[in-house]
């Protein structure tokens, strides 16, 4: 039965895997932007003295969106920090039950911070609040960043399904 | 022992924090026989970010917040009318005004807050490295900006608003990235503008500063509702419009004198903008006023009304 | 259960977390919230998460590492990094341990436009650590140098941590500036001697030194120039008054972007290879930043850093014991915090009690910039101290083929470098304050 879940999964996974990707490529293209316009701004700013109203706070707000569209891949690869030393001699049995288990908190906190994100946004989106120059909602960024939190917590959770139940977790 | 979690922006040994928020812990404090006390955490100790803290007093994360509300932008539309060009002279004057225009038209936009006071600054002063007497002077220069309001008003005087957070303007005017900022006195201390500049320019004395920002000290509306009638009591002797005037007296008015002279000791020019061409100042920014008019009748208030009213209060509180 | 209980249940439960694989970030996170909840309540922990995430990943000073990381990308990924590393060994590789020299100074270099050490680590070490690899250093002294040499990032200007020591004791910055540079190039000395030392103990952890011919040297000369003139531009330009250095992070990436595509080296694929190689090391460093800032509100509402503070700065022993008990102090809380937080708090504690006593008669505004400079000077330490060190965290998430074993066994030249460095200091406050009466 663990087999046909398994196989399932890492089918799962695999999809999951392309949309983490998607999502990275996306958060970069932002970073990308940002620093184009940055540059505008200085460029405006040092030369014709007409910087790019709010170039602060359009880096700040997309930032954090570019930041958490990158989180689902830094997951999918698995290059989250650990220590190791302490689990040095263990069989890679017990590890791969550990990093299993981590894996499993992590999709926990994801979910959980993905749904405070969302509440923050709808709370924002209601009261209005917005940026201080271009007057951008604060809701976008909140609600822009949900997608991300919440794609971390279901690739941990694959994962940690992977890593939990098979014996050997190929493309984990 | 009531415990209330006080939070804000400004580092523990900047002179609000000394002179007011320290001084009112105390207060309260003895009043209630130490029934009550404050713990304070400065410079955003307990984590977010400035506009945050209005949300963190209203959701009860913390129990009272010393804040800009208009760090929210869009949130405090009907308050914000205190940050207008050319509109308060003293921060006395302004604190008392504030107070009683919010109590009376815009407690709507403090739900789940109770203000315990309210104030504003002595006004902006603008802080150059080089001289600016005339509007000609500000073609071109950089200068950054502390609020929404602020920067349009530096954007129709011709000049260029550049935004930036507050530690980085001095190392900033001194490599040249900027050329001017606008900050309250109280704020030259920690930052040591008056160490970089060799100009200071305010308005003439007496008279509307050039800009202003609007201060909230609030308390979670349920945290008050849980106290006991006595400490209640402690409370509301030490809030208001009088707890008001006091904070912007002693916070900002006070200061002015002494922080202007340690300017003065370093061989700089603090200066006052010839009346006549602060006639030319105000004309040039007649413009933020009528976008805030706009603004405020988006919002469903009236704005004109509510600009006419801040006024007539400002006229009342003038002495 | 008083603070001081809750405090140090946090800390011993974000260690055995961390000993059972973890990941850091969750590490600090888990225990943080618990914590958090504790001392006030779900209610308020939950509402605290609602704002936290996003003020966290919005700060205008942190936005700058996936920009640094995207440039280091498109430097490496561009061809223009191995430019680089073949340019240092045609000059550093003659000496024995040349090239984990060169990794200090890039990092010197890089730290003096970046003010972060987590930005200068990561940023050099994309682009220094495969080139070091190839050539045969041992992974233990290229983390370890790597990992070291960003410290340097928050003790050279311009420096976030230092522009927010001097807002809170109200120092001149530029002043604070001059005083940071004098013991900056102390370290760097003492890194690269820490370097020369090591090597000739172990000198099978780095290849035997090679002459570069003539025509190696000029070829090598030939492709670096791209590198000189974007670091001259972003250097001019910070330094010049054209730009903030958070912007720098901006322009250099895409400076770095543009002559990479000049020179024939940029294609889509190398562009989404650059892309997805910044997602996962931004990611990573963003992952333990949220789960700091948990820890960091935590130990803020417990109160116990600045209790813990004002205990060590109120003990009755001679100023020099208090310098070093404060010093101390800072190594085992730089274990649970971010040295940003670490200032925030217990700066305003310890602060009057430094001025108030008396080291060698400096009058206070000496003493003010003096101890500024080996409070900055601690924080680096505790980036690279065990058991829990950002930066060698950082550094060995970027190098998945070293046990952090290895990376702290390698450190450890490094921080007798560093203790050496700080007695100096300590004794000697003519060094850090030489430049500023000079100066000003
Ligand atoms: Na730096
Ligand atoms: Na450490």
């Amino acid at each position: 039965m663990f087999f046909f879940m398994t196989t399932s999964n890492s089918q799962v996974l695999k999809l999951l895997g392309k949309l983490c990707q998607i999502s990275a490529i996306f958060g970069g293209l932002i970073l990308v932007a940002l620093a184009l316009m940055t540059l505008a701004s200085v460029i405006g700013r040092a030369f014709f003295s007409s910087p790019i109203q709010g170039d602060i706070e359009l880096v700040q707000l997309g930032c954090a969106v570019c930041v958490a569209c990158f989180l689902p891949y830094t997951q999918y690869q698995r290059a989250n920090i650990i220590v190791d030393f302490f689990t040095d001699k263990c069989s890679d049995n017990t590890k791969q039950f550990l990093d299993g288990f981590g894996t499993l908190l992590i999709g926990l906190c994801f979910s959980l911070l993905a749904w405070r994100l969302a509440v923050g946004g709808l709370v924002n989106k209601e009261n209005g609040e917005t940026s201080m120059l271009m007057s951008i909602p604060v809701w976008i960024p909140y609600l822009l960043m949900v997608p991300g939190f919440t794609l971390t917590a279901l690739v941990s959770f694959a994962q940690s399904i992977q890593l939990l139940f098979s014996k050997n977790p190929e493309s984990v | 022992v009531v415990t209330l979690k006080v939070h804000h922006f400004l580092p523990a040994a900047s002179s609000f924090n000394v002179r007011v928020i320290q001084p009112w812990c105390e207060k309260i404090a003895k009043e209630s026989s130490g029934e009550m006390v404050c713990q304070i955490y400065p410079s955003m100790q307990l984590g977010g970010t400035p506009p945050q803290l209005v949300d963190q007093v209203k959701d009860g994360v913390v129990d009272i917040v010393w804040v800009i509300p208009t760090y929210a932008a869009g949130r405090f539309t009907k308050s914000e009318v205190f940050e207008l060009p050319f509109l308060t002279a003293s921060a006395k004057q302004g604190s008392q005004a504030l107070w009683e225009y919010v109590q009376k038209n815009a407690m709507d936009e403090y739900k789940g807050i109770k203000p315990l006071f309210m104030h504003t600054t002595e006004g902006y002063v603008l802080h150059s490295n080089k001289q600016v007497k005339t509007l000609e002077d500000l073609k071109g220069l950089k200068i950054r900006s502390a609020t929404r309001i602020n920067a349009k008003l530096i954007a129709s005087l011709g000049a260029t608003p550049v935004q930036m957070p507050l530690p980085n303007v001095a190392d900033s005017i001194s490599k040249g990235v900027i050329d001017a900022a606008m900050v309250p006195w109280e704020g030259v201390p920690a930052t040591k503008i008056h160490e970089i500049v060799k100009y200071h320019l305010d308005a003439p004395a007496g008279g509307p500063r050039f800009s202003n920002s609007i201060f909230l000290f609030g308390m979670n509306q349920a945290k008050y509702e849980s106290l006991t009638p006595a400490l209640k009591k402690v409370i509301d002797n030490n809030s208001g419009l009088a707890t008001s005037a006091w904070a912007g007296a002693t916070g900002f008015d006070a200061i002015v004198e002494p922080f202007s002279k340690m300017a003065k000791d370093r061989g700089n020019t603090v200066a006052s903008l010839a009346p006549a061409e602060l006639e030319r100042w105000k004309k040039a920014s007649d413009n933020v006023d009528d976008d805030w008019v706009k603004e405020a009748n988006a919002k469903g208030a009236d704005g004109a009304k509510l600009l006419e009213e801040a006024r007539a209060l400002l006229k009342k509180y003038e002495k | 259960m008083s603070n001081l209980n809750i405090g140090i249940g946090v800390f011993i439960m974000m260690l055995g977390l961390m000993a059972i694989r973890i990941p850091i970030g969750l590490s600090m996170f888990i225990p943080g919230a618990l914590g958090y909840m504790m001392i006030a309540s779900d209610l308020a922990l939950l509402n605290h998460l609602k704002g936290a995430v996003y003020a966290r990943l919005s700060v205008y000073d942190l936005s700058v590492i996936p920009l640094f990381m995207l440039m280091g990308a498109f430097a490496m990924h561009g061809g223009l990094s191995k430019a680089l590393f073949e340019f240092s060994n045609a000059i550093l590789g003659r000496f024995k341990g040349g090239m984990a020299m060169a990794g200090v100074l890039a990092c010197a270099a890089f730290g003096s436009i970046s003010g972060s050490s987590v930005a200068t680590t990561a940023t050099i070490a994309q682009v220094a650590y495969p080139e070091m690899r190839k050539l045969n250093y041992s992974g233990r002294l290229a983390t370890a140098a790597l990992a070291t040499g960003g410290t340097m990032g928050i003790l050279l200007p311009p420096s976030v941590t230092l522009m927010i020591y001097a807002i809170i004791t109200e120092q001149n910055i530029t002043k604070m500036f001059l005083a940071a540079y004098a013991p900056a190039l102390l370290a760097a000395i003492g890194y690269l001697l820490a370097i020369a030392v090591y090597v000739r103990i172990y000198p099978e952890h780095a290849p035997a030194p090679s002459k570069p011919t003539r025509q190696e040297f000029l070829a090598a000369a030939k492709n670096v120039w791209p590198i000189g003139l974007i670091f001259t531009l972003v250097f001019g330009g910070i330094y010049g008054g054209i730009f903030t250095p958070t912007e720098g992070a901006s322009i250099g990436t895409a400076m770095t972007f543009l002559i990479a595509t000049i020179r024939g080296n940029m294609s889509v694929p190398v562009l989404k290879k650059s892309l997805l190689s910044t997602a996962q090391t931004s990611g990573m460093i963003f992952m333990i930043f949220i789960g700091a800032d948990m820890m960091n509100a935590c130990l803020a509402l417990s109160q116990l850093p600045n209790e813990l503070a004002s205990y060590v700065a109120n003990a009755h022993i001679s100023p020099v014991a208090v310098m070093f008990a404060i010093m101390l102090f800072y190594v085992i809380l730089g274990c649970v915090m971010d040295e940003m937080s670490m200032i925030l708090l217990t700066v305003p504690v310890i602060f009057p009690v430094i001025i108030g006593l008396d080291f060698f008669g400096l009058p206070p505004s000496d003493k003010a910039l003096w101890f500024g400079v080996l409070i900055l000077m601690v924080c680096e330490i505790g980036m690279i101290f065990p058991p829990v060190g950002l930066n060698v965290y950082i550094m060995n998430g970027l190098a998945k083929d070293v046990p952090m074993s290895e990376t702290y066994k390698g450190v450890i030249p490094f921080l007798i470098s560093d203790a050496i460095r700080m007695v100096l200091l300590i004794a000697f406050p003519g060094i850090t304050l030489w430049l500023v009466h000079r100066l000003t």
